[in-house]
């Protein structure tokens, strides 16, 4: 079976409750988040935060959602397949 | 002075009239404010906090500005919840400040202690704890522009007690700090020339408009672009007077219960300007058999609903009246006598229209408020049967006389609203119409209506039932009832003095009129208008939920229609 990845990279405000906002946008479509990673480099105004989801449906729906939220700056969706358990 | 204080003072600073508010441990400190810091905001004290929020929203809605609500910690907040997911669903600004446990006690289920922040996060445009009392002017000054901004919404901000009562040495002047917030986006002159090019081209051109219109203040840029270009408008559920509904190309509202003739538009339309409405699952049917034939372009300052529903020629993201106003520069004007022409047919061939055969209908009470007030009340609804009539026989001619929950779909809205409504535009006429479901969910509002001795008219639908889901159990269900009778309703008129509004009852044809007038008549208090109406009407217009808008059941159906499949 065909695997969709996808990998989204986020800048976020370093703020309290940033992580579970971005989660949201997943959790309502019934969407599992297989990994993710926040950090706030060094000398950079936001904090980074990266994401991957399998299969989700409309991702660009998704990417317009996050984008919308008040604390993102800016996202980021690289996607591909993944056939390695075929 | 304290943090309250200063949360008082930041929010007559942003133009704030009304505070509708319910107190509490929690938020003590901030009501104790509204006192001793001298504003001249006034606290309209309710009864429960959801008609606060409903209050605010309706105020809202009927003057454009944000509506404020003040409420408790924990069951305060948790009660907010309904009217912030109705604001957000139909992109109302509302300002929600709740108190909260102090500090040091969050996240030890303390007295009153709820997780209110990301309880609401899904309804909300954004949200705010508040855990430094120098950062409150700042943090009321960015709820009040994002839920203002871009497209509208709600924002909360939770303010621990102990945050409110200490003392607050910050400035009042705070700017606001959103570095990854942006609300302005300039419309696309490419995609403005692609859409006039296929508008000029156009035989059965047809403009959509939604709430986005209102929200945007672009009413009058519909009526110039519609009449330039000869060009029919039909509207959503929200976008009532957008267009003057009795305008000449004004085709009423489209979708599950529109008009035949705006549905009728919709199908056979060869060019569809959507602006400002989000292609509801209640107005497109079947996404994919949509407007089939037409040149689809879509106007939005929400980028997230471009695309969504229905896959569109053009996307145009931003302001709507900047963009129909670039629009109206790029186009020639047209004539469309024949279109035009063949619609009126269809407005002949299937009017709005209703029977006095078996009494007094709802559609015939809605219709005869209609003609007593001119058409010129301002409209709150509940939601269901009498949602749908009020849409269809209380036709709206001005921006912000409409309020209803469309996305949402928020049963006990409408009252509320409507005592948000007559506080944001205390001389003219209010009138709610409610269901006697709806209203039995927020009526304790009656005190808060007449303490205020606001001359409201609640005329209360009164079939004994839920109306539209009895409509569904009949049409789809094989007339199986099931927790839809609601016999055995108070006395709504006598519910009414109790209160100290006058209670009007109204029992058939007979009566309705000289009753409506009588009512109408009353100027110092509320009036409760209890309407005994026929039990079992069906709203038609009908489209099946899911099903293409060719499939609209006009005339009630002689045979058992299938169970929907598509949305709710």
């Amino acid at each position: 079976m065909t695997t969709m990845l996808y990998a989204i990279t986020l800048e976020v405000r370093d703020a309290p409750g940033v992580l579970v906002r971005v989660a949201q946008v997943f959790a309502r479509r019934g969407c599992n988040i297989s990994s993710v990673h926040v950090e706030h480099p060094a000398e950079t105004p936001w904090s980074h935060m990266s994401i991957t989801v399998q299969n989700v449906a409309r991702i660009d729906q998704i990417h317009h959602q996050l984008e919308k939220l008040v604390d993102v700056h800016r996202v980021t969706i690289n996607h591909h397949q993944d056939t390695s358990h075929e | 002075m304290d943090g309250a204080t200063a949360l008082i003072k930041t929010l007559e600073r942003q133009g704030v009239e009304y505070i509708f508010g319910y107190s509490g441990g929690a938020a003590i400190p901030i009501f104790d404010a509204i006192v001793t810091s001298g504003t001249a905001i006034k606290l309209i004290l309710v009864r429960h906090e959801q008609g606060a929020a409903h209050m605010a929203d309706g105020y809202a809605r009927a003057s454009g500005k944000p509506g404020v609500v003040l409420v408790t910690s924990g069951p305060g907040a948790g009660n907010v919840v309904t009217g912030l997911m109705t604001a957000h669903m139909d992109s109302v600004p509302m300002i929600v400040i709740c108190g909260q446990q102090i500090r040091q006690m969050l996240g030890f289920d303390a007295f009153q202690e709820a997780d209110v922040f990301n309880m609401t996060m899904p309804v909300v445009k954004h949200n705010y704890m508040v855990h430094e009392v120098n950062d409150l002017p700042r943090i009321v000054n960015e709820a009040f522009h994002l839920a203002t901004t871009g497209r509208p919404g709600p924002v909360l901000l939770d303010i621990p007690k102990d945050v409110s009562s200490a003392p607050f040495t910050g400035s009042l002047d705070a700017p606001i700090d959103l570095p990854a917030y942006t609300h302005r986006h300039s419309v696309s002159k490419t995609h403005i020339a692609a859409i006039a090019a296929a508008w000029q081209k156009a035989k059965r051109p047809l403009i959509l408009a939604g709430h986005g219109v209102l929200i945007a203040q672009a009413a009058p840029a519909v009526r110039t672009l519609a009449e330039a270009m000869d060009t029919p408008v039909t509207t959503t559920l929200l976008g009532k007077g957008a267009l003057p509904e009795t305008h000449r190309l004004a085709l009423g509202m489209l979708g599950m219960h529109g008009t035949a003739y705006a549905n009728k538009a919709v199908v056979e339309c060869d060019f569809l300007l959507n602006v400002g409405s989000r292609f509801d699952d209640r107005i497109i049917g079947d996404p994919a058999q949509f407007c089939p034939k037409a040149f689809k372009a879509h106007i939005d300052i929400d980028a997230a609903e471009l695309h969504k529903m229905i896959a569109v020629d053009v996307a145009v993201r931003g302001d709507a009246k900047e963009s129909l106003e670039a629009l109206t520069a790029a186009l020639q004007p047209a004539r469309h006598t024949t279109w035009n022409k063949h619609l009126d047919g269809y407005r002949r061939q299937y009017p709005l229209q209703y029977s006095d055969n078996e009494g007094l209908t709802m559609q015939h009470l809605i219709d005869r408020v209609y003609h007593i007030t001119g058409g010129k009340a301002v409209v709150a609804t509940d939601v269901g049967q009498h949602q749908m009539w009020a849409a269809q026989f209380y036709k709206i001619d001005q921006p912000r006389n409409w309020l209803s929950s469309g996305g949402a779909g928020t049963m006990g809205y409408g009252f509320p609203a409507a005592i948000g409504a007559q506080f944001a535009r205390p001389h003219e006429p209010v009138v709610a119409f409610v269901g006697d479901g709806g209203f039995q969910m927020t009526l304790y509002e009656l005190a808060t209506a007449c303490i205020n001795k606001l001359p409201l008219k609640i005329i209360v639908l009164n079939n004994h039932y839920l109306g539209m889901v009895r409509q569904w159990q009949e049409l789809f269900y094989d007339n199986r009832e099931s927790g839809v009778n609601l016999e055995g309703n108070p006395d709504f008129c006598k519910l009414a003095e109790a209160y100290g509004a006058r209670g009007i009852h109204i029992t058939g044809l007979d009566d309705a009129d000289a009753k409506l007038r009588e009512a109408f008549a009353i100027t110092d208090r509320p009036v409760v208008i209890n309407a005994e109406v026929v039990k079992t009407s069906n709203v038609f217009p009908m489209v099946p939920p899911g099903a293409p808008l060719t499939n609209m059941i006009i005339t009630p159906p002689a045979t058992a229609l299938d169970k929907p499949t598509g949305s709710t």
